[in-house]
């Protein structure tokens, strides 16, 4: 009797146990990956003092990013509440949507950075995930040059466009108007800040290294769709 | 140059760069950067930046973060935990026993947070491991996790459903309201499968079940689920009564899992951290592809790709029926290797002015394209909800495929229904206050 019920419960244990340890490893790995901070030195070899200052100011720049753009979307749903609330009372928050426009434009370019650092932004791994390490690396190098280019473009796209909105002294046509220049200038600050961390990586990929948001794709990210 | 070989140049281009690793943003915006150069319009940045930014600060596209947000900070609590509480001693007599409850707990995290992924993620991590202790099929608890974890994106609020609302200017208050109805006819397609099966297979399942049925228990645990249930209520009742707009009821629900976390004592300062890094992580990421895809849209109308399109379809006098079974295949073809994102914001950018041709509800054709959307979710090789159920269990990707194969079929019996009866798309919407 007693043996039966053991053999009957051993698999059961051995699998949950098993299971439990995959979790703790997954969330280990994730764990890692969330203070950029802890990546610091992980690159070895380079162990010069100024590489090190430059890696922590890099990181601290990307940090920077990332909470920029999750403090402009705390700012709308503050911005939001203050509406829905003022409502009840009969007050109007003047411009409240444009508002939340601006904030939100900000959020999704100033955060482009970080994203792309973390490897967020999605792409197909499938076939490229097959190559073996060599032609994976000239792989790497040869989209990245190519993403840089892109970039460039749009990074003065963007800045040239806060430029003409500021000689034209274009203004938002809402209750409250606003010179367009300045909700603007985030975008074209994001685009370049994206435009520098495509370039990280790019003089990463050149030295033959593993760009950053590579090592992060492994651990697969919940947030995704 | 001819409309055709520009088409065919920049498909080729768009397959090379995607499959080579370009990111998907980045290769929508240089598909359609090249797509202007080929047509002779030489106005690229100025076209990009002053579209970016009509884009990205649209009013309804700001439901987005928050939305994502809100799914950020409750797969941080114990909500997960206390669905499976709550939930179970009532399902316990029912064929197919606890295995309901995956399908049902994923329907109700569903109408709180917009992703299937996360939806998987959050209800798996507590269910999958409790249901193997338990005893039930593997096969089985893997399955209906995989096929109801879609529900993430077709119940409201869905984050996909915003992004083809902003990118095909239907309203996402209506797009929401009339994703109830067939998200309910899923989770009822799911149990209805769930029991035959129940009935059938009775040795896969645990023969004797130590859930406590009792009515007290039944009650008591009950209250676990008030909150969740709550928060549901307060949001879309919100949306359906027209009280708030989608992007308000998105700050409501924001704030009101921010105190579900506090009261269950699971908000910190650390969560909160996470989960608002982890919202700007996905924010920015579907945000840059929607600006790239209102780029692409934008070039392809310059080179009147679409419209030639439609007009070849219409000169085909094809039935709108035919029509709906040729995309559907499309589109599960492509959602073998695109995700689902991507599947949506091409499709809007090529093939919506041959659906409106074709005389299609625009709203119907969002939903539609949803159900779809859930298919290629759990078809291999690329399918998220694939990839979240193989990191929590570590069984073989075409495994997990396997057993939700049949949550596949279900799917495509909604697809079929929904087509044969369109009211229960449009029936809501209609009686909506207004929006």
């Amino acid at each position: 009797m007693i043996r039966k019920k053991l053999t009957l419960f051993l698999p059961a244990i051995k699998k949950s146990s098993r299971n439990k340890k995959r979790l703790n490893v997954r969330r280990t790995a994730y764990e890692a990956c969330t203070p950029p901070v802890r990546f610091l030195g992980y690159q070895g070899r380079h162990c010069y003092h100024e590489v090190t200052i430059m890696n922590t100011i890099k990181e601290k720049c990307y940090q920077c990013s990332g909470l920029l753009s999750g403090l402009c979307i705390v700012a709308i749903t503050l911005l939001l509440l203050a509406q829905i609330i003022g409502r009840l009372f009969g007050i109007i928050v003047p411009s409240a949507g444009d508002f939340a426009g601006y904030a939100l434009a900000a959020s999704t370019f100033l955060g482009l950075a970080y994203t792309f650092k973390e490897g967020g932004h999605i792409r197909v791994t499938l076939v490229i995930q097959r190559f073996s390490p060599f032609p994976r690396k000239i792989q790497e190098a040869v989209i990245l040059t190519l993403s840089l280019a892109l970039l460039c473009f749009l990074s003065y796209a963007c800045v040239s466009m806060v430029y003409e909105s500021y000689s034209y002294g274009d203004v938002s046509y809402g209750y409250i108007p606003v010179p367009l220049w300045i909700p603007q200038t985030p975008v074209a600050v994001g685009m370049v800040a994206l435009n520098l961390a495509v370039l990280d990586a790019w003089v990463m990929a050149l030295r033959g290294k593993t760009p950053t948001y590579s090592q992060h794709e492994e651990a697969l990210a919940l947030e995704e769709i | 140059m001819d409309m055709t070989w520009i088409s065919i140049i920049l498909a080729v281009v768009m397959v090379l760069l995607l499959s080579f690793g370009v990111w998907v943003s980045f290769t929508l915006i240089a598909i359609g950067g090249i797509g202007l150069l080929l047509s002779e319009n030489y106005q690229i940045g100025m076209l990009f930046s002053t579209g970016s930014w009509g884009a990205a600060t649209s009013w309804s596209l700001t439901a987005l973060p928050l939305f994502i947000w809100m799914g950020e900070i409750l797969f941080r609590t114990r909500l997960s935990e206390d669905l499976f509480e709550g939930l179970a001693p009532w399902l316990g007599k029912v064929p197919g026993k606890l295995l309901h409850v995956n399908i049902l707990s994923c329907g109700i995290f569903a109408a709180v947070s917009g992703s299937s992924a996360a939806t998987a993620a959050t209800i798996g991590r507590m269910t999958l491991p409790e249901l193997r202790k338990q005893g039930y099929s593997d096969r089985m608890a893997i399955g209906t996790l995989a096929g109801s974890g879609t529900l993430g994106l077709l119940i409201p609020p869905s984050i996909i459903l915003i992004v083809y609302g902003v990118a095909a200017q239907v309203s996402i208050a209506r797009l929401f309201i009339a994703g109830a109805l067939p998200g309910l006819l899923l989770v009822c397609l799911f149990m209805g499968f769930t029991m035959i099966w129940g009935q059938i297979h009775k040795s896969e399942l645990p023969s004797s079940s130590d859930q406590d049925t009792s009515w007290s228990a039944r009650l008591k645990n009950l209250r676990k689920l008030l909150p969740v249930l709550g928060l549901i209520g307060f949001v879309l009742g919100s949306i359906y009564g027209g009280i708030t707009t989608p992007t308000e009821a998105a700050a409501i629900g924001v704030t009101g899992a921010l105190a579900l976390a506090a009261i269950t004592g699971s908000l910190s300062r650390q969560s909160f951290m996470d989960s608002l890094l982890g919202a700007v992580k996905s924010a920015c990421m579907i945000g840059f592809i929607l600006i790239g895809a209102h780029f692409l849209t934008l070039a392809m109308g310059f080179l009147g790709i679409p419209t030639a399109l439609a007009q070849w379809i219409a000169s085909l006098h094809l039935s709108p029926m035919i029509l709906i079974l040729y995309l559907t295949v499309f589109f599960v073809v492509l959602g073998c290797f695109l995700d689902g994102i991507s599947v949506v914001v091409l499709t809007v950018a090529v093939v919506l002015p041959m659906v409106k041709a074709a005389g299609i509800d625009l709203l119907w054709f969002g939903i539609f394209i949803v159900l779809v959307v859930e298919m290629s979710q759990i078809t291999p090789p690329v399918g998220f909800n694939l990839f979240v159920i193989q990191s929590l269990t570590g069984k073989n990707i075409l495994y997990v495929a396997k057993a939700a194969l049949p949550f596949f079929l279900l799917i495509g019996l909604a697809i079929v229904l929904i087509t044969w009866l369109p009211e229960i798309v449009t029936y809501l919407p209609t009686t909506m206050t207004k929006g």
